[in-house]
């Protein structure tokens, strides 16, 4: 049996699912926090599935992530359709009941958010309301198990009852509409949420304020970028290194102790140990950063951040929805182009994706983190902040551009719900911190574990497979052949040439696979680097790791989001323009150090 | 009593709608979202540079585009 959990955007529906299904997905409080299909099963029910669809306001689709929903009711035919609606936003949240109701499919309503109903001393007579509308009613509070196993049992229940059937009689929207009035002058009592509305309006006095929302949104942005690179991420990325130290020398005294045979010994310390060390290191910057994303997200502030800058980016044809996948971006280029989903123009949608590799990911910060301690000792953080804002600024000057030769479309828009705010709940906080390290771990041992054991592979061997020094090594040979290339950009060794090669499968790679190729760890890096590269060329390098072709994950979601010419129109302009302008730097800033 | 459109209403000020005048998809999101006749609408305020909108309706808020608003016909209610 198939559960579908529908309702309208941000009503609570991926809180129920993880009730039910024990699983954790992420919980946003923006409207669109669930783009794809999700599937879990139900503990204790045999083949008994439930289904966590995007939000859609009306079957009367309008955005991809809309469609996704509608294609999966209509394809799949659930057997039992739990419409998920937000107490406090009863009026608009029934429409979508009302032509639910049309499909003839078994629907249980659950009622959520009813706790909050209660603290703004509203009231709803949920046993009238379930006789209006002729479908049964969960009450659900805080989204308990007791709650959600009554959901399920109810839902269980209705399929052997129902008897409705198809309903193709299609009253319009005002008629729905009309019906709807009248039945929550019926049923409920008070203003529901008008306590909770007026605190919000409170807060957006000041965060949407005509002068200090912009100001504002730039000093959260700035705060959040300093502390995660200089403060906090810094602090805990300094404790990791000394535990991967500790570790490495255990293991290392371990292997010597037993006598392991010294290629296994190599493959072990200088491959993999200093290959996924060096990224691991990394991992609390980045989840620093993830921490402050989904503050953003949950508290309901990214729909202000969408709201205030929807005028600036539809200057450039974007719409302030773009604002949300740009930062995301910053976290990380796949999600962030999944969100676009709730960009209702295609135009406004493509020229947003082509927008987000240009925002720096997460999985980047290790390369400025090594490079620009080499260069700019002492305002490294100022620097990495910069670099943010170069990539953002040629973004945005490219898109300016693609707007002016691409024709304008009638659908490009801006409408957005703007949820009341929320305070972000520990427990998911947490969830995402959980998630985000797991996923960041798993790509740690799975493709950076493999691309480090295949550097240390090509840099222990010759052609003819025999051990031997790394200067003679298979990799050297392919790398001196692909460095002409890179050497008008000022990178003249075949290390960081290969480097550049092995960040393509994932940025991460690129720290891991030069530790590897000079044997140090993270933290000695910049020392042996700085001997490799002149100040310009290391300039010239951080321009190019920002902008050039984005990671094979990232390629592979444009394929599968619009098309394989798209991806590899991205891939290629990426390297392009990644070329070009740090060839441009290059040269600029040798320039002027010989001026000087 | 005054007609007007809906980018012209006060901060504050509330209006009740007559129709929508888009003849594209937008227009039946608009319905879908309880923008219909008759349906009362507050006016919030403008963002910072003074485009997109903040309306209240139905319970909840929703931003739009002036124009957007431009094209939704009101009638002001005092």
């Amino acid at each position: 049996m198939i559960f579908a959990l529908v309702g309208n955007q941000n009503c609570g529906k991926t809180t129920i699912f993880n009730q039910i299904t024990n699983m954790n997905q992420h919980i946003g409080n923006f409207p669109g926090v669930t783009v794809d299909i999700k599937i879990g099963e139900v503990p204790n029910l045999i083949d008994c599935e439930v289904v966590d669809l995007p939000g859609l306001y009306s079957l009367n689709t309008y955005t991809k992530e809309e469609v996704v929903t509608k294609k999966y009711i209509e394809q799949n035919k659930p057997d039992v359709l739990i419409n998920v609606i937000d107490a406090t936003n009863l009026e608009r949240n029934l429409y979508l009941t009302l032509q639910l109701k049309q499909l003839g499919i078994p629907t249980v309503i659950a009622l959520n958010m009813l706790d909050e109903v209660e603290k703004n001393n509203g009231y709803i007579n949920i046993e009238k309301l379930e006789k209006k509308l002729d479908i049964p009613i969960v009450p659900i509070t805080t989204v308990t198990k007791k709650e959600v196993n009554n959901l399920i049992q109810i839902s269980c229940k209705i399929k052997e009852k129902y008897n409705h059937t198809k309903n193709t009689n299609k009253s319009d929207v005002t008629e729905k509409y009309k019906l709807i009035e009248e039945i929550c002058k019926d049923v409920c009592k008070n203003n529901i949420n008008e306590k909770s509305n007026n605190k919000t309006y409170k807060i957006d006095k000041l965060l949407t304020n005509k002068y200090l929302g912009i100001p504002i949104f730039i000093i959260i942005m700035y705060i959040i970028f300093y502390l995660t690179f200089n403060v906090i991420g810094d602090y805990l990325s300094n404790l990791i290194n000394v535990g991967i130290e500790v570790v490495s020398n255990f293991t290392d005294n371990l292997l010597i102790e037993h006598n392991v045979n010294e290629i296994i010994h190599s493959m072990i310390i200088d491959g993999i140990f200093i290959g996924i060390g060096s990224v691991v290191s990394f991992l609390p910057i980045i989840i620093t950063l993830y921490f402050f994303l989904s503050l953003l997200e949950d508290s309901g502030y990214m729909t202000r951040i969408a709201f205030i800058m929807d005028k600036p980016l539809s200057k450039i044809g974007l719409s302030g929805k773009s604002a949300v996948s740009i930062l995301l971006g910053f976290g990380c280029s796949v999600p962030a182009i999944l969100s676009t989903r709730t960009i209702q123009s295609e135009r406004e949608r493509k020229l947003t994706m082509k927008l987000i590799p240009f925002m720096s990911c997460s999985a980047k910060i290790p390369i400025y983190a090594v490079f620009v301690s080499i260069c700019f000792k002492k305002y490294a953080s100022l620097v990495m902040i910069l670099l943010y804002i170069i990539g953002a600024v040629i973004g945005i000057l490219i898109t300016a551009y693609l707007n002016r030769v691409t024709k304008k479309s009638k659908e490009d828009t801006f409408i957005l719900e703007l949820p009341n705010y929320r305070f972000p709940t520990f427990k998911n906080t947490c969830l995402l911190m959980w998630n985000k390290s797991k996923e960041f771990i798993e790509k740690a041992f799975s493709i950076i574990f493999f691309s480090s054991m295949i550097i240390w592979f090509l840099k222990s061997f010759d052609e003819n497979l025999y051990l031997t020094s790394i200067e003679k090594s298979l990799l050297a040979k392919i790398g001196k052949k692909i460095t002409p290339i890179f050497i008008p950009l000022g990178f003249t060794d075949w290390r960081i040439i290969t480097s550049i090669i092995t960040g393509i499968s994932a940025k991460e790679a690129v720290i891991s696979t030069l530790s590897i190729l000079t044997n140090t760890n993270a933290q000695l890096l910049p020392i042996y680097l700085s001997k490799m590269l002149s100040i310009s060329s290391c300039i010239s390098f951080l321009i190019f790791i920002l902008l050039y072709t984005p990671c094979i994950a990232t390629i592979s979601t444009i394929k599968k989001e619009f098309s394989l010419r798209t991806s590899i129109k991205v891939a290629i302009n990426q390297f392009l323009i990644a070329y070009t302008i740090s060839f441009i730097v290059y040269n600029l800033s040798n320039l002027l150090f010989n001026f000087f | 009593m005054k007609i007007t459109s809906l980018d012209k209403i006060k901060d504050g000020q509330f209006c009740q709608v007559i129709k929508i005048n888009i003849d594209s998809e937008i227009k039946n999101r608009l319905l879908d979202m309880g923008i219909v006749t008759n349906t009362k609408i507050k006016m919030i305020k403008k963002a910072p540079l003074g485009d997109p909108i903040q309306i209240y309706l139905r319970g909840y808020n929703l931003s739009i585009r002036k124009s957007i608003a431009e094209k939704i016909q009101v009638e002001v209610i005092l």
